[in-house]
């Protein structure tokens, strides 16, 4: 492991301390980790507010379920942003939101990925890139937005101007395809 | 919605558009209970979560407002930020303070016989201990900082060589009684750590150390 700055500690020890109710811990991870957690709450929910409650009960959650982290099973900042990506996905779809406009979900959020960690991740992120394009465009393209912008399949099928029972039967094979590519390319 | 894969590829799927988030209300709901029993499918729900978490750059980075943090630690700890208002905090406490010391003073019997004030750099937290030797009584006050609202604190001495020795849990303010083998004399390095409710389960400090302070003849 290249640590570029010893003197920090990372993620994963500070989820650690948190478990053991150190409040100074959990101060430092708001710090280091609230601004990319927020852009996932934005993206999704595509209103501040929204966004900011949703920012508020993920770290709620991070402090009561901070024992449920297991390190060797996920990366740090994976498991943050699943507990985000879930709490804002969970809200909208109790709720049926309607299809938000498009250019909403542009103007909110910063486009630029986070240079650091984009550098540590390109071999994996280039594999799951590629085997993305092995799929047609538009459902490598649903897929991804499916993911970074928390659509439903209602609302992919009117971004797509397609039936939804299509696009579902069409999504869960393009799915099933890029695991196998996954799979097949993983060291 | 029927299907026509195989079943291991037909959780597979669906766990998928789990992570994804793709489902409905209720097909979301029943995924998520489902993961909650079937340990299978919680791997499978893992395992995607791992597939796709690189698409977690393209979120890039957005500082959120300052007012958040507060919100949630007023959740969580019920405190008032600690920059800022902490101040008015610690005021508060030291004229409380001040007007128990005139209060001891006023009443020879309890005046204490060491005292100290507990703190460190970056925490929140500040307490006062005030010993009586004759009595074996110690009593302690939180000064700044919230009760903890899942566990206890515990006051500690720190022996200069050996391990640390508990001196009891405590909630905001109580008195302790000194077990007999507790020898406490001006310079004795006391400290509080933050600890599950009962107290350290291991007889030594488990959780993080709140505060320090070395006890002073009064």
């Amino acid at each position: 492991m290249n640590r570029t700055q010893p003197a920090q500690p990372d993620l994963e020890s500070l989820i650690a301390r948190i478990a053991l109710r150190d409040r100074r811990a959990f101060d430092q991870l708001y710090a280091d980790a609230s601004g990319r957690l927020f852009a996932v709450a934005l993206r999704i929910m595509k209103d501040r507010a929204e966004a900011e409650d949703v920012l508020q009960e993920a770290f709620i959650r991070i402090w009561q379920k901070s024992d449920s982290f297991r390190p060797g099973q996920a990366k740090a900042i994976s498991w943050l942003i699943t507990i985000v990506r879930n709490l804002a996905i969970d809200k909208l779809r109790a709720r049926q939101m309607p299809v938000a406009p498009m250019e909403m979900a542009q103007d909110i959020a910063d486009e630029n990925p986070t240079p650091e960690v984009e550098a540590s991740n390109t071999e994996v992120r280039a594999q799951l890139d590629a085997c993305l394009e092995e799929l047609e465009v538009n459902r490598a393209e649903a897929i991804r937005s499916a993911y970074i912008e928390g659509y439903s399949y209602q609302e992919l099928a009117a971004r797509f101007d397609t039936p939804l029972n299509t696009i579902r039967t069409w999504l869960r094979r393009s799915l099933l395809r890029l695991r196998n590519c996954l799979e097949q390319t993983s060291p | 919605m029927t299907e026509s894969m195989p079943t291991p590829d037909a959780d597979d799927a669906l766990a998928a558009e789990y992570v994804l988030g793709v489902l409905d209300d209720t097909e979301r709901q029943a995924a998520a209970q489902r993961a909650r029993t079937d340990a299978a499918f919680a791997v499978r729900i893992s395992v995607w979560e791992t597939h796709l978490e690189n698409l977690n750059n393209d979120y890039g980075t957005q500082p959120p407002p300052k007012h958040v943090k507060v919100q949630i630690d007023r959740r969580l700890f019920g405190a008032p930020p600690r920059r800022g208002l902490n101040w008015i905090v610690t005021g508060l406490a030291t004229a409380v303070v001040l007007l128990g010391l005139f209060l001891f003073q006023t009443d020879q019997s309890t005046q204490p016989d060491l005292r100290a004030q507990l703190q460190s750099d970056g925490s929140a937290y500040a307490f006062s201990v005030a010993v009586d030797l004759d009595d074996r009584l110690l009593e302690m006050a939180l000064l700044a900082g919230a009760r903890p609202t899942d566990g206890t604190f515990e006051l500690w001495l720190i022996p200069e060589n050996g391990a640390p020795q508990s001196l009891g849990i405590f909630a905001s303010g109580d008195a302790l009684t000194l077990a007999p083998q507790v020898r406490l004399s001006a310079s004795s390095t006391l400290a509080v750590s933050l600890e599950p409710s009962g107290g350290s389960p291991t007889g030594a400090p488990t959780g993080p150390v709140l505060a320090v302070g070395v006890l002073a003849d009064v």
